[in-house]
């Protein structure tokens, strides 16, 4: 009876131990609860506020990184960014290169198809390469793709690209607009108006237009990466002004404020209701000079302008010091590419700015910035100040977010405070900025050395090798001066703490195939 | 009391009517308060010593009010908002009074002319004015300033482009109420001339009632300017005015709200005081006659 009942006992605790063993080894109620909770869920909307209106939904025109937040969503991509920089698979599985760099072959996800429910099969994506590659067809993005030689299916789910000259940095070229299938048969039927009507093979379809105004898109059911997307729709607001769009995500008209000033944070940061995602930035912001137009055509009026400009002050006056400042070439300390202190370019001295404005015989010119953006106005007229301690005249002039794009592609202005989200790989700041000739080289820069080096980190192929190049690069261009770089162009995003699943990229572009609502 | 109007009514100078003294202090606070005002905005800077509107002081940004040297406080640049708010106050008095001005002469001339030659002349005039009144003003003048470009003078034009139509409106309807007074037609008989007639007779009859309506349309083209450089089509940076320096301190509300809220002030008691000083104005002299 004893042994019987010890025996039993022991059964008893053996199974209990074993019980509350796997409790213990599956973490606990509370953390299956946790691990229920993190799972994604389907359904909600999400609403978005951006600061600026896209310009069209053909990723041939994408300019600014609110249309890659709104095309990525329609497209997606060949490949994706993911954090860090790293290159993702996305609607090809893989990218190899060969031949030094100038044979890559793309292998595309098998059973792909676009929203209109054609094949989206290596004959589109040749379709798509050579469409934007073709200068006819007036890409934004030509100049990073202006070395492909030829297109050519070489196999069920591949595709062979043939460049003229080597490019280590066709990987990220794929991960950006390029990369952005468009459906072929789409583009054929719409012709003109497909900037309208956009199909692509990413995981939202286009719903609801006000343009200018707003964007809403709905799920796709045929995404090929399910259960993703999880959202029912996702709308994209244009809020230009900051205090409304902080003013919005508080009073639930949006779920996510997509820039945020540092001036803002305080006040967010203490809310548990809000998620405050410090992105830092790959990118800058700078005051871009005209350099073929009087009076900034003279490289010592740039000089000029850069050496009165105290970054650090601006900074610390504006922001708190919020933002990094230092930056005296295209790149910040996030990307590998960020050389530090270059030589030769224009540090703050103010008594080297007064001496070339009197050689100059006096400086006056119009500064654009972005109209309806109070904090643009208060940099501008603290670089003003600054500027007129020099005795440098600077007058402000607003425009438009998408008429000042224009005029900066364009060259229709003088100097204009701008910014850019940046790229993950350095080359992605550089090589269309600065090319000449480049639709995109907003300081209209002609120089053959810049040049030459664009072309040889494009060709080099170890991140070492590059690295050195993009050196020898900052300092040309600090000889060249064309931009006065004032910070990084860092990133504070505000959600609300129920949104989830959105990768943080020091770019800001947002991926929302992974996007859900608790 | 409109009777003893018509008996009193001459060539020339304003109506002689009963002055209804209970009304007095409608007249001189809102009077006061604005004469406070404009002598503090045009005078203030000439006496007192302060700094400079466009002086930026980057190691005082945004300081609050009561700080030593600055009453107000500082903006986001270390600029004094109280020399600010002051040296704003001209522009926004300047752009109003001006505006007011340059609108009254036209729309006041046009409506004269058309209420008292009637006829065709009437009818193209006020078709005119009505397509121009037909436009919403705010966008009437956005349109003109974004044409015409970013300043004080361009925002002036703006703001009197749209002001026309109404003072035409009103000067018409004074005319047309006058028009067949026994005055003009003494005046008529002994071969008075039209433009004797108008400016002789006319004009000074209905004086009072065009300045009334300029006197509330003063305040209305004063947020009209603050809604213009609010959306960054008013005067050139670094220029203060009301609305320019309430549309600069949006940024900043949340940590720096006097940046705001101080110019905003300003307005505020500079618009009720316009107003009540027009509808005192027009209580004490319309003499029950509907203005």
């Amino acid at each position: 009876m004893r042994r019987f009942g010890l025996a039993k006992l022991s059964m008893a605790g053996a199974v209990v131990a074993l019980v509350a063993g796997m409790v213990v080894a599956s973490g606990g109620p509370a953390v299956a609860a946790k691990r229920a909770a993190n799972k994604p869920k389907s359904g909600g909307n999400l609403s978005i506020g951006v600061e600026a209106a896209w310009t069209t939904f053909d990723p041939l025109q994408q300019n600014n990184f609110v249309s890659y937040d709104v095309d990525e969503s329609l497209y997606g991509s060949l490949l994706q960014l993911g954090a860090g920089g790293k290159i993702l698979p996305d609607l090809a599985t893989s990218l190899k290169g060969s031949n030094g760099d100038k044979t890559w072959v793309i292998t595309l996800r098998k059973g792909l198809k676009f929203q209109d429910g054609t094949p989206l099969n290596p004959a589109a994506v040749v379709f798509n390469l050579e469409r934007v590659s073709n200068p006819a067809n007036d890409c934004l993005c030509y100049s990073s793709v202006e070395d492909i030689k030829s297109v050519a299916a070489t196999g069920k789910n591949s595709v062979t690209v043939q460049l003229s000259t080597p490019d280590s940095t066709f990987p990220s070229v794929l991960a950006g607009p390029p990369g952005m299938m468009v459906s072929p048969s789409a583009v054929q039927s719409e012709g003109a108006s497909y900037a309208q009507h956009p199909v692509g093979a990413g995981p939202f379809k286009l719903g609801t237009v006000v343009p200018g105004n707003s964007a809403t898109l709905v799920r796709w059911n045929g995404y090929w990466n399910k259960p993703q997307p999880y959202l029912s729709s996702v709308t994209f607001k244009v809020m230009t002004d900051a205090t409304t769009r902080l003013s919005s995500l508080q009073s639930g008209v949006i779920q996510d404020d997509e820039d945020v000033s540092p001036t803002q944070l305080p006040s967010l940061q203490s809310n548990p209701q809000f998620k405050v995602t410090s992105l830092g930035g790959v990118g800058t912001l700078f005051v871009q000079f005209q350099t073929q137009a009087a009076p900034l055509n003279n490289v010592l009026a740039r000089e000029a302008i850069t050496y009165a400009t105290n970054p650090g002050q601006i900074n610390q006056a504006l922001f708190n010091g919020k933002y990094t400042t230092g930056i005296e070439s295209p790149w910040t300390p996030q990307s590998w590419g960020y050389p530090g202190k270059v030589p030769g370019y224009q540090t703050y001295n103010l008594a080297k700015a007064k001496a070339l404005v009197r050689q100059l015989g006096g400086l006056s010119f119009t500064l654009t910035i972005r109209a309806n953006d109070p904090i643009a106005l208060s940099q501008a007229e603290a670089l003003q100040s600054q500027w007129a301690q020099a005795g440098i005249h600077a007058q402000i002039a607003v425009l438009q977010n998408v008429a000042l794009i224009q005029a900066s592609n364009k060259g229709n202005y003088q100097a204009m405070l701008y910014r850019w989200a940046g790229g993950y790989d350095p080359d992605a700041n550089v090589f269309v900025f600065f090319l000449s000739g480049s639709p995109t080289n907003a300081s209209q820069l002609n120089d053959q050395t810049v040049d030459a080096y664009l072309f040889q980190e494009r060709a080099a192929t170890t991140q070492k090798a590059r690295k050195k190049i993009f050196f020898e690069l900052a300092k040309q261009l600090a000889k060249d001066a064309p931009r006065d770089y004032l910070s990084a162009a860092d990133w504070w995003r505000v959600s609300v703490s129920t949104l989830h699943g959105v990768p943080n990229l020091a770019n800001n572009y947002m991926q929302l195939a992974g996007a859900w609502m608790s | 009391m409109a009777d003893a109007v018509a008996l009193e009514g001459r060539s020339a100078g304003l109506l002689r009517i009963r002055r209804p003294r209970h009304l007095t202090w409608a007249l001189w606070i809102p009077g006061g308060v604005l004469i406070l005002l404009v002598g503090a905005c045009f005078i203030g800077p000439q006496i007192v010593h302060i700094p400079g509107p466009n002086v930026v002081n980057l190691s005082l940004p945004h300081v609050g009010l009561g700080t030593p040297g600055h009453l107000l406080g500082t903006d986001e640049l270390g600029r004094d908002l109280l020399s600010r708010s002051l040296y704003g106050g001209q522009t926004s008095f300047e752009v109003g009074l001006a505006s007011v001005a340059i609108g009254l002469a036209i729309g006041g001339l046009l409506g004269l002319v058309s209420g008292f030659m009637g006829g065709w002349v009437d009818s193209v005039i006020m078709r005119v004015l009505d397509i121009l009144l037909a436009f919403p003003s705010l966008i009437l003048a956005l349109t003109v300033a974004t044409y015409l470009g970013p300043s004080e003078r361009n925002v002036i034009f703006a703001i009197a482009f749209f002001t026309v139509p109404s003072y035409a409106r009103v000067a018409r309807s004074g005319t047309l109420q006058f028009k067949e007074r026994e005055f003009l037609l003494a005046g008529e008989l002994s071969g008075a001339g039209r433009t004797h007639q108008i400016f002789r007779h006319v004009l000074p009859n209905i004086w009072g009632r065009l300045m009334t309506y300029g006197l509330l349309t003063i305040g209305v083209a004063m947020i009209v300017e603050a809604s213009l450089s609010f959306l960054g089509l008013g005067i050139r940076p670094p220029q203060a005015s009301w609305g320019a320096m309430i549309a600069e301190g949006k940024g900043y509300l949340t940590i720096a709200p006097q940046i705001s809220l101080v110019p905003g002030a300003f307005l505020f008691v500079a618009i009720t005081s316009l107003n009540m000083l027009g509808d005192g104005i027009r209580a004490r002299y319309s003499g029950g006659e509907a203005w």
